[in-house]
């Protein structure tokens, strides 16, 4: 241990570490860390979306049944639901239905007309607008007529809806299917089935027996487990959902529930809103700055301007004293980090109820690491390869906003000179994955890929597991190792082979 | 267990050269040194000989192409930290931290010596106070003039009272009570059984202080003098000031040594006469002598002298190849 770390080492990686500059980098982070708590708090993932599902059936009398939840599948009260009735030959007014949502999102509107076409324009918002972000349709026009007995048509938004379940910021995909069967069609409960199609038209009801079951439904609104992994199945665009009567009889069909809400692999938006907004943004953006600043204020300045060597003088070798500053400068910088991550993670617990996921956070904080070890070696490395410090923060500079800010025009000019891929293709979205192990800053959603198992960002679309988009544990271990051992190694070169 | 090299010198330069990547010649070829406990060694040169270079690798801060330096037995290269506990340097230059108060370099310094907490307090003010600086410990190094820099460098490279002391030019920048101090201090060391390795352009103060002088000129050691070598080498030259200089008078000289004259003082090098005997031939021939004294020729006459002889070697060597 000594031999590794002799005493000039344990010396001068004390005195780096207690410098001022640690105590600005903490404040800095602290200060961060609220800035984005704050922006957390005025936009939390907790926030209700509210969706509306509603369906349209007849026995005589015609009923308008909505249902109004929220994105965790919970029922919103108090939604306030028109439905203005004009027949459709004379354009005339003929009734104008309003109502409120129950506790159970539920609210009926009826009417009694003879036999005719008619067009019902249906208009669904909260009693306080602004108090939900409306998501989905919330207004539509629909024509309708006598129906058969328990036939069901579907208005606004589709029958089912895919909902995540939430803990905290954790999601559990889930199908909830919102059916009030008409007539006690469902008394004695209806089995209900899916397929994976590409039919969206919803014109061609399937057999039971190509179909998956999903359960009996036993109430108007039932919620049910689902998960489909899409990899492999990438053509198909939507959930095909048949509601049969206990007889046999279908009763009701949607094919407007697309299957990628149900991939397993996908982060659910609202953690994604947490990940990448205050994180991915704000100490995304500082952390590599903060890196290649205290790098320059704690070695390369005193490298470049010949200070280093009155230090050099003393009983330590060169490389001790590089290797004691840089690790100085990264422990300070991972504390910092660490000090500004928990104190967020805290005061977003307090504003908004939820802690980030132990996932994301650990992702974020390990890819943040390597970030750090980088571009400190960089800078390091940079200071004996470069002889004055203009070209020396210029450099480090334009490797900041090389990996930054211009990655993503080298990646579409890859893609536009690769006459093969197009963006928007399956095959560029994995070329993207592929070169962002080439850049150290993509390496948290890299990370954050594989430590959930989730499909890689650029390829959401597509679904699948990080494995199947190259993220593996080798990759990602040869990944860190390349890009925390490449600048100390050019370093450690510089070192040995400097006049 | 390391065992230090045995050598009977504390710094110990054997074989060294240093050629700089894209330099067309070596800075530094094939230099020999060493310097035994209690001996001041003057290291002399024109500017560009290799001066700084070998001073650099002897303190670590540059590689060799060749050769080793041993520092109380331990290699420079091999054994940096532990040689380099035997080293204290002053470069022509102190560099450090410009915001840094004087006192807060020396204790930071100390810590590499082992020095820490009151003891390290107690010796960076005795050390201030020795090099004349316990008024400015408060004042950062920005602020401190050329000679109170080369003080306080001074002050840095006697913090672990190591046994050998580079210094180069350390008497550049100085006032005369600087000169006077640092003098005095050279001394002190030497009386401690110190080994000092002083580069200097101030001949004459090297020719003062220095046990023997070591001749660096275009990267080679031309010549190592002991204080007696010197003395002989500086055997002198006869000046006689005398009334109306004419040419009779200046041809008899010259069958007495080589001659040189201002017009009112002739000097005669290396006289084949004894100084009565010229005298009394002068007088016989008419001549008033004012005065007739010997002035011994100066370090800095033989180092010119030395570096002329060498280039013309290069040249004539140059030249049948």
């Amino acid at each position: 241990m000594r031999r590794f770390f002799p005493e000039g080492f344990r010396y001068e990686f004390k005195r780096s570490l207690f410098r001022t500059s640690t105590a600005f980098i903490i404040l800095v982070s602290v200060f961060v860390a609220i800035a984005s708590a704050t922006q957390v708090a005025a936009n939390p993932p907790g926030a209700e979306k509210m969706y509306s599902a509603g369906l349209f059936y007849s026995d005589g009398a015609y009923h308008f049944e909505f249902y109004a939840f929220n994105q965790y599948g919970s029922p919103l009260s108090g939604v306030n639901y028109t439905v203005n009735v004009t027949a459709q030959s004379s354009n005339t007014r003929l009734a104008n239905l309003t109502g409120e949502t129950e506790a159970d999102g539920l609210v009926e509107l009826s009417t009694s007309l003879p036999a005719g076409a008619y067009v019902a324009d249906i208009d669904a918002g909260p009693q306080n607008r602004g108090e939900y972000w409306a998501q989905g349709a919330t207004n539509g026009s629909v024509e309708f007529g006598p129906l058969y007995a328990e036939e069901v048509v579907p208005l606004l938004s589709p029958l089912t809806a895919a909902v995540n379940l939430l803990i905290g910021f954790s999601g559990e995909l889930a199908l909830q299917v919102f059916y009030p069967a008409p007539n006690e069609a469902c008394e004695r409960g209806c089995p209900v089935f899916f397929a994976l199609t590409t039919d969206t038209s919803g014109a061609t009801p399937l057999p039971e027996s190509s179909m998956t079951s999903l359960g009996t439904l036993q109430s108007s609104i039932q919620t049910f487990s689902l998960s489909i992994p899409p990899r492999g199945n990438s053509s198909v665009s939507n959930i095909q959902l048949e509601i049969f009567s206990p007889s046999g009889a279908l009763l009701a069909m949607d094919t407007n529930c697309p299957a990628s809400s149900f991939n397993p692999y996908q982060i659910p938006d609202t953690i994604a809103d947490v990940a990448f907004t205050p994180f991915g943004n704000d100490l995304g953006l500082l952390v590599p700055l903060l890196a290649i600043v205290l790098a320059f204020a704690v070695y390369a300045r005193d490298r470049v301007s010949g200070v280093l060597e009155s230090t050099l003088v003393q009983p330590l070798t060169q490389r001790s004293l590089a290797m004691s500053r840089l690790l100085a400068v990264v422990v300070t910088l991972l504390l910092a980090l660490a000090i500004g991550m928990i104190l967020s993670d805290e005061l977003i617990h307090l504003l908004v109820g939820y802690f980030l996921l132990p996932s994301y956070f650990l992702s974020f904080y390990l890819g943040s690491a390597i970030v750090i070890m980088f571009f400190v070696g960089i800078v390091f490395a940079l200071s004996h390869l470069l002889r004055s410090t203009a070209p020396l923060i210029a450099t480090s500079a334009g490797a900041f906003l090389w990996f930054y800010l211009l990655w993503g025009v080298v990646v579409s000019s890859i893609e536009v000179g690769s006459q093969a891929l197009y963006v928007g293709t399956e095959a560029a979205a994995a070329l993207q994955v592929g070169v962002s192990f080439f850049n150290p800053i993509q390496f948290s959603g890299l990370l954050l890929t594989g430590v959930t198992d989730t499909t890689p960002g650029v390829a959401a679309q597509y679904g699948g597991s990080a494995e199947s988009w190259g993220v593996t544990p080798v990759a990602l271990a040869v990944a860190a190792a390349a890009w925390i051992l490449i600048p100390v190694v050019l370093l450690l070169w510089r070192i040995r082979t400097a006049d | 267990m390391q065992f230090p090299h045995p050598t009977s010198a504390l710094l110990d330069v054997s074989n060294l050269s240093k050629t700089f990547s894209r330099a067309k010649r070596a800075a530094i070829d094939d230099v020999c040194l060493s310097i035994a406990a209690g001996e001041i060694l003057g290291f002399v040169g024109l500017n560009g000989a290799g001066k700084t270079t070998t001073i650099r690798i002897a303190a670590g801060l540059s590689k060799p192409s060749a050769g080793r330096v041993f520092a109380a037995g331990f290699d420079i290269v091999q054994e940096k930290a532990r040689a380099s506990r035997h080293i204290g340097m002053v470069p022509e230059f102190p560099n450090f931290d410009p915001s840094a108060k004087a006192t807060s370099l020396l204790r930071y310094f100390a810590g590499f010596r082992g020095i820490h907490g009151k003891q390290a307090a107690d010796r960076c003010s005795s050390l201030l106070e020795d090099v004349g600086l316990d008024a400015s410990g408060d004042y950062k190094f920005r602020a401190l003039s050329q000679g109170m820099k080369k003080r306080l460098a001074l002050a840095v490279a006697m913090l672990g009272d190591p046994e050998i002391l580079l210094l180069d030019e350390v008497l550049n920048g100085l006032d005369p009570q600087g000169i006077v101090l640092v003098r005095n201090l050279m001394i002190r060391w030497r009386n401690e059984g110190k080994a000092i390795l002083l580069s200097s352009h101030l001949l004459n103060e090297t020719q003062l202080i220095a046990d023997r002088v070591a001749i660096l000129h275009e990267g080679r050691l031309i010549k190592v003098l002991s204080r007696s070598e010197i003395a002989e080498s500086t055997s002198g030259a006869l000046r006689l000031a005398i009334v109306d200089v004419d040419t009779r008078v200046l041809e008899y000289l010259a069958t007495k040594g080589s001659i040189r004259s201002d017009g009112i003082s002739v000097w005669i090098s290396d006289p084949t006469a004894s100084a009565e005997e010229i005298n009394s031939e002068l007088v016989r021939r008419g001549y008033h002598v004012k005065s007739l004294s010997f002035e011994p020729t100066s370090l800095e006459s033989l180092f010119l002298d030395l570096i002329d002889e060498s280039s013309a070697k290069a040249s004539d060597t140059e030249e049948s190849k």
